[in-house]
């Protein structure tokens, strides 16, 4: 284990130093930080250039995975007017998690009708119809739109072993709020489902 | 390295703090609830365990517990209980989040599955969720309330 974190993820060297020089107690250590720091400044800018596009990609399908979830929600709240009370503080959730990941992006089709020219696939590759094709029961509807929340959830979970440390918390975090979401429309989690990988 | 244990021991602090609230919230909770919280606390223990074994495992001497700690509110009834238990998940969700951000690979995984597990129970418990579990800086109104993050542990800490 390096004594330096990542150096795409890690703060500016300059706190990073003042952090341990406040907290780390042993100068050893400090000085074994020293000595790390200068000799790689090439590495560490391809690195930080990696990570950057790897965190785009990952930030991009993860606003996708917003807006398809949204277009389901507008579906089925046009679909079904008196699912409407439950459906709307979801849905003004899964809003600001696509503004979260997306900025400009999501608010610009916020509206539901945007972005319905172009195809956009999931990992399932058929994502696009089934939001079209809202159950006529409401039960039904209530269960896809949990089942497709709750396949985002595992799949922002699985994405986020390879994001950059800030990304990875953002991700996880709308991980959960997914799975509470799946929990809320009656679409409950199993645990056991925890530790696959 | 130094920030991944710092936030094993975060989290393994407010496992501690979690634990020792599901043991009031059980003292207070209605029966038809009880086996809930009974679930919850040791699911708690059992993440506290392993959070310990991770510390050692990383060369740490293990966070102690607390002797005690200071509720956020008072707890007369079952309805208080309830929401201090949502309370408890939703400070926890916190600690998880943060060790997600300092960790990879495995540890990483089982940080973001004790996130989901603290939100989904927060949501059990309130009948709701937040938008952003264990993000506090995002939280806004009606959001948990930052942490004092009890990682010095003295003999009594906040919840």
């Amino acid at each position: 284990m390096p004594l330096t974190p990542s150096p795409a993820a890690g703060p500016p060297r300059r706190s990073m130093l003042a952090g341990a020089l406040s907290t780390l107690g042993p100068l050893g250590a400090l000085a074994a930080l020293g000595t790390t720091t200068g000799c790689s400044q090439d590495r560490e800018s391809a690195d930080a250039a990696h990570a950057a596009r790897t965190e785009d990609r990952l930030r991009q399908a993860a606003a996708k995975q917003s807006r398809e979830l949204l277009k389901r929600y507008e579906a089925t709240l046009a679909a079904h007017a008196g699912l409407a009370d439950r459906l709307r503080p979801l849905r003004a959730t899964t809003v600001r998690h696509a503004e979260a990941l997306g900025g400009k992006d999501a608010a610009r089709r916020r509206g539901g009708s945007g972005a319905s020219g172009e195809q956009e696939k999931d990992s399932n590759g058929k994502g696009s119809k089934d939001a079209a094709a809202v159950p006529g029961d409401e039960k039904a509807a209530l269960a896809a739109l949990g089942e497709a929340e709750r396949r985002t959830a595992e799949e922002r979970e699985a994405a986020l072993a390879g994001a950059p440390p800030e990304l990875a918390r953002l991700l996880a975090s709308l991980a959960a709020a997914g799975a509470v979401h799946a929990y809320l429309l009656g679409a409950d989690e199993q645990d056991g489902e925890d530790d696959d990988a | 390295m130094k920030k991944l244990v710092d936030a094993v021991q975060t989290a393994l602090a407010a496992e501690h703090a979690t634990v020792y609230g599901y043991g009031v919230v059980g003292g207070r909770i209605d029966k038809a609830q009880q086996d809930e919280a009974r679930r919850a606390h040791d699911s708690h223990r059992a993440r506290r365990d392993s959070l310990r074994r991770e510390a050692r495992d990383l060369g740490a001497e293990p966070e102690a517990a607390a002797a005690a700690y200071a509720l956020p509110f008072a707890v007369p009834d079952s309805a208080a209980a309830v929401r201090l238990a949502a309370e408890l998940e939703d400070r926890l969700a916190g600690a998880y989040a943060d060790l997600v951000r300092a960790s990879e690979g495995a540890r990483r995984r089982e940080a973001a599955g004790a996130l989901r597990e603290a939100a989904v129970r927060s949501a059990r418990w309130k009948g709701s969720g937040v938008a952003f579990p264990g993000l506090t800086e995002r939280s806004g109104a009606g959001g948990a309330t930052p942490s004092g993050s009890p990682a010095d542990g003295g003999t009594s800490g906040p919840l």
